[in-house]
Parts: structure tokens; sequence; C-alpha cells
């Protein structure tokens, strides 16, 4: 439709400018057919003049009937066929009649032309192009998206769909995390409420039944006599059995002598053990955690079993409960089972290992020395550490021994125990420590030589000594010259012309500064 | 009747105690807090006192201290645990505390100890 409208505005702009020239020739009142028709467009009625719009397709068939309308306003004229040919309805044609009589676009420009010589009519001046006139060329285009989406022919509506349901998917989420939250603080609030209430119903039968009843009484006492004191109703409760655990464990803690005895048949007697054992079996690590603790503070020799199995767990809570409980209660378990943790032992796992050691080592064979064997370097510290504190003087041997394969760490660690137990260690082992490239080994070496070594140390030291070393290794190892071999310290720095030395020497001697 | 006013802030082990004392036959004031304790030091005819040192709002120290100041003559208890710093235990004696019982303790032990205090 649109190369039809192109073609015909092609041929009467064809015709004005034919028209044009040969109105300029006789007159030149028009440049050329286009002024013509703007002046027709902005003119508006012109006397005599009539402009009929011809339906091209129906005057084939019926004159008469092929008239669309007639007009005097040509501008008119032209934007009822511009609307028509747009609106696909027609393609009309349109026809210039002078005094009702059909005539030609160039007759017609030549009686206008006359008219305007003659001053019959006055050109009108054209109006200053408005807004009117845009929204008219604009309407004789049909609407056509500029651009339009492959898959979805509403593009606007689809994001208007996506925004809308984003919003939804924010406000279901939202609402649905306040009522979560809403249960969940109404469920721990009901649980709190229920927890001060089970509290004070457990602690006046608690009370009496450990004061009233002595422990072959408690471990005798029959169903009904229980569930007098802790109704069997509430013993299926959940929260009320957590209350009771917690409380029993609480007390075990703080109480000693008999009532821990008590406690302990209390807490069987309410099969409140089967509860701890079923915790070690949880997926979650604080249930097993509180299980451990449970099943320590209970001494539930029964859940060993259960126990072992959480010693090598990932988990550093549980590995470490797990240890610690296994020590409290395996009557026949020594140490060999730590020897085969794969994971670093921490400073405070040693301390909480080392604080329940100290307690068995005395009526247990724990065998710290399969502690030495462990591919795990941290354990072997901690087997080294156990024979210092513990002051396991039969196992220097084997630490002597494996001195030549273990890393410096280890080999200060050794000489550690050596010095601190005042053994004196094989002097080759001292000796080969002065001698090392590692500061703290060679400090450390020599401060044990100062306490344990003997003559070959002292000589050993006067060697590294004349080498020159830095100031701060010149300074430990005059110092345990000093303690080690006093003559050969004194012979040593007579001889020395180093100021330095001279200066380590009256820091040594002098009373107030020697130990500074 | 001897009245012996308890500050202690867990619930079982002042319970068991005050179960205890009762059983001796004494008559017992229980309280949660520091800031009750003193209000009961205030207000209360006492004979004894038995205070834990970790309370909340105030201290054992400060209940000792109060104590001290307004009823000198009722013997103190100091029921705390052992790992408790030993200044606070020093502290508690050089304010003239009866007697130090570390947790954790035997209530058969506090009892004795209560009879002993009144006795002497």
């Amino acid at each position: 439709m649109s190369v039809r409208n192109t073609v015909s505005l092609v041929f009467l702009l064809l015709g004005i400018v034919n028209a044009s020239v040969v109105f300029g020739q006789d007159d030149e009142v028009f440049a050329d057919s286009t002024s013509f028709a703007d002046f027709l467009m902005n003119q508006g009625e012109v006397p005599g003049l009539q402009f009929q719009l011809i339906d091209t397709e129906a005057i084939s068939y019926d004159s008469s009937t092929s008239i669309i309308g007639s007009y005097v306003d040509f501008a008119k004229a032209n934007s009822v066929k511009d609307s028509l040919s747009s609106a696909g309805i027609s393609f009309p044609s349109m026809r210039f009649l002078i005094f009702s009589e059909a005539n030609t676009f160039q007759a017609v420009q030549e009686y206008v032309s006359i008219l305007l010589l003659n001053g019959e009519i006055e050109p009108k001046t054209a109006e200053s192009s408005t807004d009117l006139d845009l929204i008219t060329l604009a309407s004789r285009e049909r609407y056509s998206p500029l651009f339009t989406a492959k898959y979805f022919s509403y593009s606007g509506d689809f994001k208007i769909f996506i925004v809308i349901l984003t919003i939804s998917i924010f406000f279901i989420f939202a609402f649905f995390m306040i009522l979560f939250m809403l249960i969940f603080k109404a469920k721990r609030n009901r649980n709190e409420k229920l927890k001060a209430i089970y509290d004070e119903q457990i602690v006046g039968p608690l009370s009496e039944i450990l004061f009233e009843k002595s422990l072959e009484e408690l471990e005798s006492l029959s169903n009904e006599e229980l569930y007098l004191n802790f109704p069997e109703k509430q013993l299926k409760k959940a929260i009320y059995v957590e209350v009771l655990v917690d409380r029993i464990i609480a007390l075990n803690k703080k109480m000693k002598g008999d009532f821990k005895l008590k406690l302990k048949a209390l807490y069987k007697r309410l099969e409140l053990d089967k509860v701890s054992i079923k915790k070690l079996k949880s997926s979650k690590w604080d249930r097993v955690v509180s299980g451990l603790v449970e099943v320590n503070e209970m001494d539930l020799t029964e859940a060993v079993g259960e126990v072992n199995k959480h010693i090598n767990s990932s988990n550093f809570h549980v590995r470490s409960q797990a240890v610690a409980t296994i020590l409290n209660l395996s009557e026949s378990v020594d140490l060999s089972f730590l020897r085969d943790q794969t994971f670093p032992l921490s400073r405070w796992q040693q301390m909480n290992y080392l604080r329940i050691i100290k307690y068995l080592s005395s009526s247990r064979d724990l065998q710290i020395n399969s502690l030495f064997s462990s591919t795990n370097q941290s354990i072997r510290l901690f087997g080294y550490k156990l024979v210092r504190v513990l002051g396991l003087v039969e196992l220097l041997a084997e630490l002597e021994v494996n001195f030549v394969s273990v890393s410096d760490e280890e080999k200060i660690e050794i000489l550690k125990a050596f010095e601190y137990l005042g053994v004196p260690a094989n002097p080759s082992l001292i000796n080969e420590s002065l001698r090392s490239d590692n500061f703290k080994v060679v400090s450390i070496a020599a401060k044990a030589a100062g306490a344990i070594g003997d003559e070959s140390n002292a000589v050993t030291i006067c060697e590294i000594l004349k080498t020159g070393p830095e100031f701060g290794l010149k300074l430990v190892l005059l110092k345990s010259l000093k303690n080690l071999h006093p003559e050969r310290y004194q012979q040593f720095v007579e001889q020395g012309t180093d100021p330095e030395l001279q200066r380590i020497n009256k820091h040594l001697i002098d009373p107030l500064l020697q130990d500074v | 009747m001897k009245r012996i006013l308890i500050i202690e802030d867990d619930l079982l082990i002042s319970s068991l105690v005050q179960f205890r004392l009762k059983k001796d036959g004494y008559e017992t004031v229980l309280v949660k807090d520091g800031n009750a304790g003193i209000d009961a030091i205030n207000s209360e005819y006492l004979d004894m006192i038995i205070t834990d040192v970790m309370i909340p709002f105030k201290n054992g120290i400060e209940i000792i201290h109060h104590a001290r100041n307004h009823k000198p003559e009722v013997p103190i208890i100091v029921l705390s645990s052992l790992g408790e710093e030993e200044k606070i235990v020093l502290e508690a004696f050089n304010l003239g505390v009866a007697d130090f019982i570390p947790k954790p303790f035997n209530p058969n032990e506090l009892a004795i100890r209560v009879k002993r205090i009144f006795r002497s």
C-alpha cells in the first residue's frame, strides 16, 4: 500500500512540476506545481474551484456512484484522500472542477493564477506549522512498533509480568519468613516456659530423693516409687527429659561424695542413660558432644563402643570430647588410640587431655611411649611433653634413640624434657644440637648443657664461641658455659679480647643483672 | 529457730541447700541475686548468711562488705567454685567470713559446718 501511495505521489509531483513549467512560462505566479499545491493547501476555499474524490475501482462499473465526495477546500480533499488510502478502504484519485466542469491540474493552476493577478483572491500567508500538522502527518502512517520481540508479541507485558512475579515472590517469601519466625519464637517461648515449669517440678523430688534415699535404696527403687516423684507421663515428654538430664548433669558437676553416686544411680534408674547414648548416634555434632559430656559425667561405660566411633571425627569438639570421655571411662584403654589420630592436636586439646592423663597415669599403664611412634607430629610432641610433665624418666632412653631422626621442633621438646628432669643426656646429643643451624635448637641445647652437660659440651661451646657467633647466641652460650664449667668460662673470658664478650661477662657476673 | 539467708542463683543448688538445712531445723530465706541479698540483709532478721561469689547484679564480696557494715555479728559462709581466683577467696577471709566451701561440695558437709559455727 505504501508503495502505491509513493507511486501516486511521484506522479502527482511530476504533474505539478510539469504544470509549473508551463505556468512559469506564461506569468510565473507559481514557481512550480509544488508551490501551487502548497498554495491550495493554505488557501482553503477558492471561488469556482471544487475537488472531487473518485473511486478508481468503482468508476468502471458506474460513474455516478464512483464519486466519494466533493470538496471546496483542497486541503480537506487531500486529507480525506490520504485517510482513505492509508486505511486501505479505497485508493481514490482527485478530479479538479472549475465551475463544476472537470479540468486538468494545469488549467486549475492557470485559473488560480488569473484570479491572483486580477486580485480577486487574496493569497493567505502560510500558517505556522503547528502540532496539528504533525499529528495529521503522523495519522497518515499506520502504527507499527519499531522493534518486535521474536517470541513474545507483547514484550512490554512480559516485562511487567516478570516484575509483578518478582514482587509477588518477595512478598510471599517475606510472609513465610515472618510466619516462620513467629512460629519459631512462639515455640521457643513455649519451650522456655515449659522448661521453667519442669525445673520447678524437678527440684523438689530431686532434693528429696537425694537426701531421703540411700544409694542402695535408689538402685532398688520400684517403678511406683519412682513415678511418684517423676511421673511416668512426664518422662515421656522430650522437654521434661531434657530438663531432667541437664539438671542431673549440672548437679553432678557441683556435688561431691555420695551425692555423685546417688545421681548416677538415679540417672540410670530413670533410663536417662539411653537418652545420652542415643544422642551419640545423632547426625548433629552439638547433640553428639552433649551426649559425650553426659556419658563422661555419668560414667556410662556401656557407651565406650559408641564413643570410640567419634575418636577420629572431623569435628574438633566431637573429637576432643570423645578422647576425653574414652580416657575417663575405659579401664583398659591406653594411649595407642591417640597415636593413630590424624588430626593435629591443639594446645587446648593437649591441656584437656593432660588433665585427665595426669589423673589416670598413677593408676593405669597408659603406654605413653606409643605416642612416640605416631605419624602425627603433634601427637609425638604431646608424648614428649607428657614425659616432661609427668616425670617419666624411664622413657628418656627411648627419646634419646628417637632424637637423631626427628625434626628440630621435636628435638627442642626432647632437650627440654632432659633439662627439666635433670637427667644427663648422651653428650653427643647436646653437642650435635649445639652445632645446629636452628637458633632455637642451639639455645635450648645450650641451656640443657648448662644444667646436664659435661666436659665435652663445654669444649664444643668454647669452639662455637671462637667462631664469633651473633650477640644473642653468644650470650646464651656464655651463660651456659658459666653454669657448666665456671673455670673454663673464666679462662675463656680472660683470654678473649672481644669487647662484646667483656660486656656480657660484666652482665653475667653482676649479682643484680645476671638473672635479667 | 535459727534463720539462714541463702544467696545462690542456681535454683537446684539453693534448693538442695535449703532442703538440707530445713532438715536440720533451720529456717531459710532464699534469694537469687545480689540486690535481693542486700535487701534481705537490710530487712530480715538473720543468724547466718550463705552466699555464692558469682551472682547476678552484685558479687559475693560486695554482699560480704554490706553484711559486715550492717550486721557484723552475723557469720557468713562463702560457697564458690574452685576455679575462682585465689584473690577473691583471700579477700573474703580478710573481710571476716566464717568459712569457705569450694564447689563441688557435699550438702551434708555444709550442714556440719553450719552446725559447728552455731555451736562455737
